[in-house]
């Protein structure tokens, strides 16, 4: 009796310990990033003691904030439009007979697989024969297009779980075709549609490549100016290491909050 | 449902502009002498194609593939448990575990990169402030720890949300014949799983195959990828070759294109809509 | 959620409104932090337009983007051999002098001009800063210094197996290393010098192929020594005093080395010609030159400038590096070449990676 369950528990052990080591290499970076954020030294060589007051530039640096207001304006505008255009098409999609629905998911995994270097190069070739001033419509029309798929692709397992059936009762009992949709199948696919949501603006917030090749002169996100930044002699100020440790640590905040609040909503009910 | 059916049309007409014209256009690049940014008459050649029996080139594919190999199998090893042992969590928890996952890609990766960079030399803020010390910068653990860390999620991810999925009564009803826990998993489980591991395996090893930044800093740009060829094929040569630097760049775009075709078909085999991609 | 979506198309709108601006614009194209962005403000104000600022990375970059016409850039500010190379694409336009009233009033440092006046394109440029191609080492290892004063470009090539060496990875300046350690020129088309660079930078065993993260490296003891931009050790420099933290590097400069210049240009493609000379006009003006190239931290290009900026105490740039042409040295400049010997330089530089 002993020996089995520690037969079964040396799987679960091992899957705990490798895990943590997941974590702690997942997190190394950011912890770097930690120190050098609070770290006295512009070039952050050496450690000179512990400071504030890059937290505090900033929010005046009149240089990183026009990068920092487009990746986030980016971010959740792209995030936005690919969440409600991607959840329509995969409604579309998940009602096609089964040989064209297959067919319309391998053109959709397309740009997930494809490697980025491509998909912006790609991009910018269309931009240019289309004759479009590259710029922020440009990098948003691309994030959309780069997000789409994951909202599809985190939809469509919902949609397929509901019963098509449900949605024809809804039509019966006088729903509109739009209505029918807001009352049936959106509850139904909620789930789905803020993993999307939330693969999207993970997509979005960190890329570099894409942007890269899609914005114009007027438009620069974080990675675009950290990049031009480091060019022959140049460095960026630590502030750029606040920025991300903020960007961070809001969201980990969100997270809690939202799973403490979920946690009393079960209690009460 | 029927009558939502033409919510995909306007998602073909869209996909068509943006995925098959550049694709047309990165063919005829490849295959001629067109010049991207002065386009006009253009002649068939072949030409381009004496990139890939260049040094550098040849060198570039093979590290590339040696690398996102062993940066995959790593992060298969690691990652397969750990998906596992999350899928065997409460759905609270699980939730928050894999929210934990998500939220360090939400740093720039440039700036996790130069992380790694710092913590790799001989003497940092780290070193300073723990004591710990790692001469790490351009040898082959260097970079491929730093690839490891970057691309793990990616493996987690997909073969998480099919182990989440899956019918647990099957694993019962192989117990309940007489299979022991190692037999259940080699034949049910892990076949079950197998859609999730393709997914993870692709996504892992395709970015890893053409990152740049990465073997640039941490590899003391002498570990080149393919990755970094096109960077410089399409930002840094492109005057100096009367434009043939874009031809090319764009024959080596359109044989990784190739390999994301393959994986295709890969997926689509395993799981027909691809929806364990994430 | 409907909600939610419903004020996120709203605050989209809003904000793409807030975009639209009637003053005229200026497209300026320039590398990272290389401009101080108050003076740009101060231009703004007084000619009441819009500075659009786009930085980018490296000359190819820039080359790209004008070549591209995406967007018409009236002011950029490439180094001397992309400036050739743009002049004979016809992507950039001759500056008209008569409409710079501050023109007069500046000199360019006569051993700068003699370097390009008569390479064609004198009358394309307004020179912005300049400087040297060196070495810079970590001074924790005494005996570094005086091998690197005694054998200068050799030390980068013939220590490698002793010292960790890094090297600048672009074609260009890794190539013009050796060259110049070959005694060479620069500029050399010589089919056999290329092919001794070529052997050079191969046998050299280099530690390090880096870009910006080569001074990083030096400092921080994963190199020994490296070849920089003197930019790249003017911002240490500063920063280290800024800091006040010990400076435990140094800059190697060696007898004979190469000149880069960074200048305005005009694109051919430029919008706004009359407002580019504005700006260009505006940067010619001593105060603000003065205050720019304050900023900045590299040499000026301007005797004036560079006067004051070394015999004023309140400037303090007399130290022994910061001027890239002292008396008694030699000094080249890159030209663009032919794109066949550009394209060698591509694959000089990727086969000595390969085989290092």
């Amino acid at each position: 009796m002993m020996k089995k369950t520690l037969k079964r528990k040396i799987p679960k052990l091992i899957g705990l310990l490798l895990t943590i080591f997941s974590f702690i290499i997942i997190f190394t970076p950011i912890l770097v990033i930690i120190v050098l954020s609070v770290n006295a030294s512009t070039k952050g060589y050496s450690w000179e003691g512990f400071t504030l007051k890059w937290y505090v530039e900033l929010f005046q640096n009149d240089v990183m904030k026009e990068p920092i207001i487009n990746t986030l304006v980016i971010a959740f505008s792209s995030t936005i439009i690919a969440t409600v255009l991607g959840t329509i098409f995969a409604i579309g999609i998940n009602a096609l007979e089964k040989k064209k629905r297959v067919q319309m998911m391998v053109i959709n995994n397309v740009p997930v697989v494809n490697p980025d270097i491509v998909t912006g190069i790609s991009l910018m070739i269309v931009f240019s024969l289309l004759s479009f001033t590259l710029g922020y419509y440009t990098v948003l029309i691309a994030h959309v297009f780069f997000s789409i798929p994951y909202v599809v692709l985190s939809v469509m397992p919902r949609l397929k779980k509901l019963d098509p059936n449900l949605y024809e009762a809804g039509l019966d009992l006088g729903c509109s075709r739009i209505s029918g949709i807001f009352r049936v199948i959106i509850p139904n696919i909620s789930t789905g549609i803020l993993s999307g949501a939330l693969m999207a603006f993970t997509m979005s917030i960190d890329d570099f490549i894409i942007t890269y090749f899609t914005s114009g002169a007027e438009y620069m996100n974080v990675s675009t100016w950290l990049y031009a930044t480091l060019s022959r002699g140049r460095s960026f100020t630590p502030a750029a290491y606040a920025y991300n440790i903020i960007i961070f640590a809001v969201t980990i905040a969100i997270i809690l909050f939202v799973n403490l609040k979920r946690d009393r909503k079960e209690k009460t009910v | 449902m029927r009558r939502l059916r033409p919510y995909s049309l306007p998602y073909l007409l869209w996909m068509g502009v943006f995925i098959l014209i550049p694709t047309l256009i990165l063919i005829v690049l490849g295959f001629s002498n067109l010049q991207l940014y002065n386009l006009g008459v253009f002649e068939i050649t072949l030409v381009n194609f004496t990139i890939f029996i260049q040094d550098q080139v040849v060198s570039a594919l093979w590290n590339s593939l040696v690398y996102s190999i062993i940066t995959t199998v790593i992060c298969f090893i690691i990652g397969y448990p750990v998906a596992y042992y999350l899928s065997t969590l409460s759905d609270k928890k699980r939730k928050i575990l894999l929210a934990m996952m998500i939220v360090p890609l939400w740093s720039n990766m440039l700036l996790r990169i130069i992380a790694w960079e710092k913590l790799f030399m001989p003497t940092s803020i780290i070193s300073d402030l723990f004591g710990i010390s790692f001469d790490l910068l351009g040898t082959p653990t260097g970079v491929l720890i730093g690839m490891v860390a970057m691309y793990l999620p990616f493996m987690v991810f997909p073969i998480f949300s099919v182990l989440e999925k899956m019918d647990y009564k099957l694993i019962e009803a192989a117990k309940d014949l007489g299979a022991s826990d190692l037999q259940t998993f080699v034949k049910v489980t892990f076949p079950l799983s197998s859609g999730g591991v393709i997914s993870g395996v692709i996504m892992t090893m395709l970015p890893a195959m053409t990152s740049f930044v990465l073997p640039a800093r941490i590899g003391l740009g002498k570990i080149n990828l393919i990755g970094n060829i096109i960077e410089s094929k399409f930002m840094k040569e492109v005057l100096g070759s009367s434009g043939a630097s874009i031809n090319q760049g764009a024959l080596i775009s359109l044989l990784l294109m190739v390999l994301s075709v393959i994986s295709f078909v890969l997926i689509t085999r395993v799981d027909k809509e691809g929806e364990t991609l994430i | 959620m409907k909600k939610l979506i419903f004020i996120g198309l709203l605050s989209f709108f809003m904000l793409a409104l807030v975009g639209c601006n009637s003053k005229p614009k200026l497209y300026v194209l320039n590398w990272g932090d290389y401009i101080d962005l108050d003076l740009i403000e101060l231009f703004e104000d007084e000619y009441n337009v819009k500075v659009v600022y786009r930085e980018v990375g490296s000359n190819e970059e820039m080359a790209t983007l004008l070549q591209a016409g995406s967007s018409a850039y009236d002011i950029a500010v490439p180094s001397d051999y992309m400036i050739d190379k743009l002049k004979t694409l016809s992507l950039i336009q001759p500056i008209d002098f008569t409409k710079l009233s501050n023109d007069d009033n500046m000199t360019v440092i006569p051993e700068l001009y003699e370097l390009y006046e008569s390479t064609g394109i004198e009358d394309y440029i307004i020179p912005y800063a300049w400087g040297t191609i060196g070495i810079l080492y970590n001074t924790n290892k005494p005996a570094l210094k005086t091998l690197i004063e005694a054998e200068g470009w050799a030390a980068l090539f013939e220590y490698g197996d002793t010292y960790k060496v890094g090297m600048y990875d672009s074609p260009r300046d890794a190539v013009a290393a050796a060259l110049l350690y070959l005694g060479y020129h620069v500029n050399s088309e010589n089919a056999t010098e290329l092919l001794e660079a070529e052997n050079a930078l191969k046998d050299a065993n280099f530690t390090a192929w880096g870009e910006d993260n080569l001074k990083g490296l030096v400092i921080q003891g994963t190199l020994d020594m490296a070849l920089v931009y003197s930019g790249d050790y003017f911002s240490e420099y500063y920063l280290a005093i800024e800091d006040e933290v010990d400076v435990n590097f140094d800059y190697y400069v060696p007898q004979t080395t190469n000149i880069w210049v960074d200048a305005m240009v005009i694109p051919t493609i430029a919008q706004n010609v009359e407002l580019a000379h504005q700006f260009i006009d505006f940067f010619l003006d001593y105060e603000i030159a003065l205050q720019n190239s304050d900023y900045i931290g590299y040499a000026p290009t301007f005797i004036e400038i560079y006067d004051t900026m070394v015999t004023d105490p309140d400037y303090g740039y007399d130290f022994e590096t910061f001027d890239p042409f002292p008396d008694g040295t030699y000094r080249q400049m890159y030209q663009y070449g032919t794109d066949s010997r550009s394209e060698s330089l591509v694959s000089i530089i990727a086969r000595a990676k390969a085989a290092n």
